[in-house]
């Protein structure tokens, strides 16, 4: 990706997220509205100066430094996506199966799918165990000694 | 005034006190390294135990937690690139660095020893300054909130690690997203996306650890897990030694961030949120040397821990004088005042000097006692940490997220949110937008609404409603400083502009 | 078994380790048996917590197996609200709530997650009267001045306050039409974050709560108070109602259940709830702090929210704060 694109691309992301808010936008009072509007117009205007710049040399220059580093490097795309899915489905069972449970599939999951634990019992056994323990300890932190609340899964009633 | 101090000092050396504050002190910092847990949770999940105590212990243990907290959230911003509290935001951008060139022990010491001299700093500021900065304090209204609002924005010149524009925008970004929620004049219900959930608006401790951590998280996945490498633990003699030496040595750092953080403290609602920016900014700007802020120079981490510690002490400087908290652990302090019958106000320092001098004088005991728990402890973290391989690190790091990102606010979309605003953390990374700059925007964003629609409202009786925003003095000079901390990365290249030879010249043609 | 059992044996132990962690003895014994989870619908600090601050210590006699105070901030308290109705309604969770928070943000906001009536009234326990205050070296020495400069020159008084559509505000607006002037109101975020716009003169005056003007009597002057009677811990302080106004108004606190909470547990709470407010410490606390103490059952708070629901209709209606 050249540095052009990413500026368009950033540019026409951050541009839609302003028409979203802009879509939305319905004030009772006058106060309501004052500020969001500024800002919302200020930022179109820097997205779009954003973009009149990257057709000059003058942005070129300045997108060399940060974005170096992504470059020549190869990106996991199945992994991150594996891992990306599990904590999503983890945060979304947070509210059914609870902070114990979701927590010891969650954590066994990533570890196991990131080359963890063998295919033998005692292997699975030490994964879910490191799980079970990491998770456990928490608990007792956050829950006993701490006393805030963590989730109780509403399948337990 | 003295025999006060020593009265404190009196009380303090009871072994129920020391005790306290040793206990505090570490319980904090564990709370505060834990990310999503900030220091007014840590002070409001205490307070029921101090009922059972009276004044003086149940103060000392709160105040304990408090300094000790501030600090804590230097470990894991260290470690893991995200903020403990939002105090150490700042902490990230060259502790993270070090750490992973494996040089961490290095930068923790240089937050003890930062957090240390800050803390005791602003408690020095509290016990002999107190009656003329809280007076500062008051000169704060409206149209100054604004300008300092706008002044914070101009940080992020030395935030946004390439393009300023886009910095800028990332900035917009983080203000728009601050504005989701109930707006906080007239009560409008603004871009909830018709949720009732999002009334409640974005917190920002949830988009602390989506746009700082969920990024890392995932770049260490990206790279592959064969290829993440155990950052090899440099155990050379002499580190702690030659690094305190270093740290000490950076006197201008020490004493300026200080009094930023004492300063920013004493404003209500300010808080050390922005005090740490504000220090690694000025760090940055008057330094010989200001490219290698970012690198991991521990001239920043050293800015941003001293500045944020202060705070704790310049806090407490309106609380007690008159009654203001200037930040959210203050204003828990200030019920437990209430609830045991203490009235701020010049009675705390006269007839009630006993139980006010040694609360200030146990915060100092406490920024002491962190120095050697802090080192110790976190050489041992520092360790622990960097030898984990991914498939623990990451599970490791997800678990503590999703608990930190609930507990806020015990409220279960704030979790998929902060996994969301990770994703597009990344994303938007990969674009050339930086976290920091957001992160300002979402902070700064409801003091600069709050301080712009309550000045429009109080000039009411001008004949135009924005004038208001410009006639006091103070708000003069925060404009000045907003103009001239926003010029100043500018002045360098057009001073040489004008200093070329045979070039254009004010005054006339060669 | 083998080592596939084995395997299985392992997640079969986990589960249940999980599950019994969580499993809920029983109900066999009498309320109260299990903690109580009072939940805080704002930040720690503010008028609602040190309420639920001075009650923790009785409640905990009551409550044997503990009380659990939580904080769930958000949208003004519509966030915890919302939540609190789709909570368990066994009594073991309840919520603090606020007069005319919860009246007024349904009926502004269109959607604010929960309806008034939803909220099961379990009891109101204190009110906290709106007072109007001025600084005490304000040239303003009564409130007949203060009207008199506000009918030369509309709109440049500003009156501070806590929030917007909340019990200041509409102080502040039922003052305006009943002297027919036009005082500027300005909203902060909490009466903490007002007091020092009146304390460094960037505004004139504040309409806050009683528990302010009590804590800051050395710096304050009070110029008149919405309450029925003069209260106690402010004898100087005339009401409204004498100075000519019939203006009674101020923030309501009690506490709520879920919808669907049997009606003689929701009696055993209020029960619990009176025994605690009748307390000579409690009462001492709340007294010396500036609170009104209300002492309205379900029955009584029910139909104290559906009068208020009536007039805050038509008061609505006439500011146009409805959302369209």
């Amino acid at each position: 990706m050249t540095a052009k694109f990413r500026d368009h691309l950033g540019s026409a992301l951050l541009l839609a997220f302003v028409a979203v808010l802009w879509l939305q936008r319905d004030y009772i009072t006058v106060f309501g509205g004052i500020f969001p509007d500024i800002v919302m117009e200020i930022m179109a205007a820097l997205i779009v100066l954003t973009v009149i710049l990257s057709f000059t040399p003058y942005a070129a220059m300045k997108e060399t430094e940060g974005t170096a580093k992504e470059e020549g490097e190869a990106i996991n795309w199945t992994e991150l996506a594996v891992v990306g899915v599990i904590l999503l489905a983890w945060s979304v069972l947070l509210r059914t199966l609870g902070f114990a449970l979701s927590g010891v599939l969650g954590f066994s999951g990533i570890s196991w799918y990131l080359g963890g634990c063998r295919w033998e019992p005692k292997g699975i056994a030490w994964c879910i165990g490191i799980a079970l323990a990491v998770t456990y300890l928490l608990i007792f932190v956050f829950v006993s000694l701490l006393r805030v609340p963590l989730p109780a899964g509403t399948i337990f009633g | 005034m003295f025999g006060n101090i020593l009265l404190g000092l009196q009380h303090l050396a009871s072994f129920e006190n020391l005790l306290l504050v040793f206990a505090g002190t570490v319980a904090g910092m564990v709370v505060g390294a834990l990310p999503g847990l900030t220091a007014t949770m840590a002070v409001a999940l205490l307070v029921p135990f101090t009922y059972a105590m009276d004044p003086i212990p149940g103060l000392v243990l709160l105040g304990a937690i408090y300094m000790g907290c501030i600090y804590g959230g230097a470990f894991s911003a260290i470690l893991i690139n995200t903020p403990g509290t939002p105090s150490s935001i700042g902490t990230t951008f060259d502790g993270y660095p070090m750490a992973s060139q494996g040089r961490g022990e290095e930068a923790i010491i240089g937050a003890t020893v930062g957090s240390a001299f800050g803390g005791i700093f602003g408690v020095v500021a509290l016990i002999f300054l107190s009656p003329p900065l809280a007076a500062i304090a008051l000169k704060f209204g409206p149209p100054e909130y604004f300008w300092v609002g706008v002044f914070g924005l101009t940080i992020i010149s030395s935030l946004a690690a390439g393009s300023f524009l886009k910095g800028i925008t990332g900035a917009a970004f983080g203000v728009l997203i601050s504005t989701i929620g109930i707006a906080p004049i007239g009560g409008d219900v603004r871009f909830t996306f018709g949720l009732p959930a999002m009334q409640g608006g974005i917190e920002l401790i949830v988009m602390l650890i989506g746009l700082f951590c969920i990024p890392e998280l995932l770049t260490i996945v990206s790279k592959g897990i064969g290829k993440h490498q155990v950052v090899e633990y440099k155990r050379t003699k002499g580190v702690l030694r030659e690094t305190v030496k270093k740290v000490l040595s950076l006197r201008k750092n020490l004493l300026r961030s200080s009094i930023i953080g004492t300063v920013i403290g004493i404003l209500p609602g300010a808080g050390g949120n922005i005090a740490n920016l504000v220090s690694y900014n000025e760090a940055r700007r008057t330094s010989k040397h200001p490219e290698k802020y970012g690198t991991g120079l521990i001239d920043g981490v050293v800015a941003t821990e001293t500045a944020n510690n202060a705070v704790v002490g310049g806090g407490m400087i309106p609380l007690f004088t008159l009654g203001i908290p200037g930040a959210p652990p203050d204003a828990i302090i200030y019920g437990v005042l209430l609830l045991q019958g203490l009235r701020p106000g010049p009675e705390l320092f006269t007839t009630r000097a006993d139980i006010t001098y040694t609360f200030m004088l146990s915060l100092g005991l406490a920024a002491i006692v962190m120095v050697p728990v802090g080192i110790y402890g976190g050489r041992l973290l520092t360790r622990f940490v960097s030898s984990l391989p991914a498939r623990y690190l990451v599970p490791g790091i997800g678990i503590l997220t999703i608990i930190g990102s609930y507990a806020i606010r015990n409220n279960y979309t704030d979790v998929i949110l902060m996994l969301l605003f990770g994703v597009v953390g990344y994303g938007l990374r990969f674009l050339g937008f930086q976290a920091p700059p957001i992160v300002l925007g979402l902070i700064l964003g409801p003091i600069m609404e709050g301080g712009l629609v309550q000045a429009y409202l109080m000039g009411q009786a001008y004949s135009s409603p924005w004038i208001a925003l410009f006639v006091s003095p103070l708000s003069w000079i925060l404009i000045a400083m907003s103009a001239f901390s926003f010029l100043w990365p500018y002045i360098g290249p057009l001073k040489k502009m004008f200093q070329k030879p045979g070039g254009i010249t004010p005054g006339g043609v060669e | 078994m083998g080592r596939n059992g084995f395997l299985k044996g392992i997640v079969a132990f986990s589960m249940v380790l999980a599950t019994g962690f969580f499993l809920v003895p029983a109900q066999a014994d009498e309320y109260p048996s299990k903690p109580l989870t009072y939940i805080i619908c704002f930040n720690p600090g503010g008028e609602s917590d040190i309420t639920a601050r001075i009650q923790e210590q009785p409640l905990q006699k009551h409550y044997k197996e503990g009380v659990v105070i939580t904080y769930k901030k958000g949208g003004g308290g519509s966030v915890g609200w919302s939540e609190l109705i789709k909570s368990k309604a066994d009594g073991y969770t309840i919520a603090g709530d606020n007069l005319p928070h919860i009246i007024l943000q349904p009926l502004t906001r269109g959607n604010a997650g929960y309806n008034t009536l939803d909220l099961k009234q379990i009891y109101l326990f204190e009110s906290t009267p709106n007072i109007l205050v001025v600084r005490k070296d304000s040239p303003f020495k009564s409130l007949k001045e203060l009207i008199a400069y506000a009918k030369e020159k509309p709109g440049a008084m500003t009156v501070g306050g806590s929030g917007s559509s909340s019990a200041n505000d509409l102080g502040t607006q039922m003052l305006n039409k009943a002297a027919g002037i036009k005082l500027t109101y300005i909203p902060f975020t909490g009466s903490g974050a007002a007091v020092p716009s009146l304390l460094g003169g960037h505004v004139g005056a504040l309409m806050t709560y009683s528990t302010m003007a009590v804590r800051y009597s050395g710096d304050f002057r009070p110029l008149a108070i919405m309450s029925e009677e003069r209260m106690s811990v402010l004898p100087d302080v005339p009401t409204f109602k004498e100075l000519g106004f019939d203006l009674v108004e101020g923030a309501y606190r009690g506490v709520a259940a879920p919808p669907g909470t049997p009606d003689d547990i929701v009696k055993k709470i209020a029960g619990i709830f009176d025994s605690i407010m009748k307390e000579p410490g409690v009462i001492k606390k709340m007294d010396e702090n500036g609170f009104k103490i209300e002492k309205m059952g379900p029955e009584a708070s029910t139909a104290f929210v559906k009068k208020k629901m009536a007039e805050y209709k038509v008061l609505v209606e006439e500011m146009g704060l409805k959302k369209k």
